[in-house]
């Protein structure tokens, strides 16, 4: 995997480090991390990600409004998102992937599953 | 007889019939000659063809000739790669065996490596702070995003009053009282330094305060400064995983130590405030025409 730009969007510091954490896995990487979807959109304005990763329950905006705004801007739209949530429950996985989110991992998070995910989108998008 | 017959044919027309005559003999003695030849192929092939079946059929009954040394050699071959294929079958088997060994071992060294990341997050962000409710924030986060539990409370034990009393909780409702007597049950046994775990864990209806599903106490040394409770874990969420004990003891040690040095902190800050406020009112210059009468 080659030099891609990850959006870590996610309120708990804990579980952003982890997320950082298991990212840095990766070979040469970018890890750029956002508090909430506020932060994430006026990160998502100055730069050019390959994938973001996101939670749902943020303060000041939560990930499903994040992800409509991002499948209605034309530069972002095409970005791969995964969210990692709490919320396991099989309607808000659908929620979410109706919204336009490609992948759903519910919290605690396996690295592995993660990682997997991610792989395969990027190389779905760069395919 | 009549002059016609007497006569007979014509001397050119006698030798016309005795060259076709002629010709004819000839072409007898050919065909006769060729049939002949024929026959004697036919017979020929005849005798080749039973000359090949008796081969053939003592081929099918006799195989090859054995003991001849092309034969023999052959077969030696044949017994050398069988054994060369035995032997790739064996170590083809002892690579795939290793295979899988490699490939348990790395799902075990992944699952320590996600472990020990878990760990050292949890770890770092308990002592990232002295303040007690960011303390406080980074053990409930913990307790959601790590373990996965939906309705917890951290307690803290009030040695003087003999109770626990309720520092935080999440999904709790109002079930969750501010104060809870730990006489018995999980509580008490936490509270006496003893970790609960629910084994099979029961359905997750309704949430007691008195009955949480796992019971961690928070120890410094020997002392009991507090307790984690768990009532109910998320839906996805079906029993505790080896990893999530690994936390709880974590939890145990460095929540508590946290907790404590930042309850501290925050009070010699504050006693740390009154006094340097009681130092300044004492050093502050009179204002003017305060002095004494």
């Amino acid at each position: 995997m080659s030099a891609a730009t990850f959006l870590v969007v996610e309120d708990s510091p804990t579980m952003r480090q982890l997320l950082v954490f298991s990212l840095r896995r990766l070979k040469e990487c970018r890890i750029v991390e956002a508090v909430d979807g506020v932060d994430a959109l006026k990160k998502l304005t100055s730069e050019r990600f390959d994938l973001v990763i996101t939670d749902i329950n943020m303060p000041m905006m939560d990930g499903l409004k994040l992800i409509s705004l991002i499948r209605a801007n034309a530069r972002t739209k095409s970005i791969p998102i995964i969210i990692v949530t709490t919320e396991g429950a099989e309607e808000d996985r659908k929620r979410g992937l109706a919204l336009g989110a490609n992948a759903y991992i519910a919290k605690p998070v396996q690295p592995s599953d993660l990682l997997k995910a991610i792989a395969s989108l990027l190389e779905a998008s760069r395919n | 007889m009549n002059r016609s017959r007497d006569a007979g044919p014509q001397a050119g027309e006698r030798d016309d019939l005795s060259a076709r005559g002629e010709e004819l003999r000839n072409m007898f003695s050919r065909a006769r000659a060729f049939t002949e030849e024929l026959l004697r192929e036919n017979e020929r092939l005849r005798f080749r063809v039973s000359g090949l079946q008796r081969e053939m059929e003592q081929a099918a009954t006799q195989g090859p000739a054995a003991g001849s040394p092309a034969v023999a050699q052959l077969q030696e071959r044949v017994r050398d790669l069988e054994k060369e294929r035995d032997e790739l079958l064996a170590r083809f088997r002892q690579v795939e065996e290793m295979n899988r060994s490699v490939a348990a071992r790395y799902e075990e060294i992944d699952a320590q490596n996600n472990h020990l990341a878990n760990l050292y997050v949890a770890s770092y962000q308990l002592h990232a702070t002295l303040d007690f409710s960011e303390v406080l924030d980074t053990v409930k986060e913990i307790l959601i995003n790590l373990i996965g539990a939906e309705a917890f409370g951290i307690f803290w034990v009030d040695e003087r009053h003999h109770h626990l009393k309720t520092e935080a909780s999440q999904g709790m409702g109002t079930s969750v009282p501010d104060k809870i007597r730990p006489d018995r049950g999980p509580l008490q046994r936490a509270a006496a330094g003893e970790s609960y775990y629910a084994d099979p864990l029961p359905d997750p209806a309704g949430v007691d305060a008195a009955h949480p599903i796992a019971c961690v106490p928070l120890r410094i040394g020997t002392r009991v400064i507090g307790v984690i409770a768990i009532y109910r874990l998320l839906t996805q969420k079906e029993r505790f995983e080896p990893l999530d004990f690994e936390l709880f003891t974590l939890l145990a040690g460095h929540a508590a130590t946290a907790l404590f040095s930042s309850k501290l902190y925050q009070r010699s800050e504050k006693k740390l405030s009154e006094i340097q406020g009681f130092l300044d009112l004492l050093t502050a210059p009179s204002p003017p025409g305060a002095g004494a009468p």
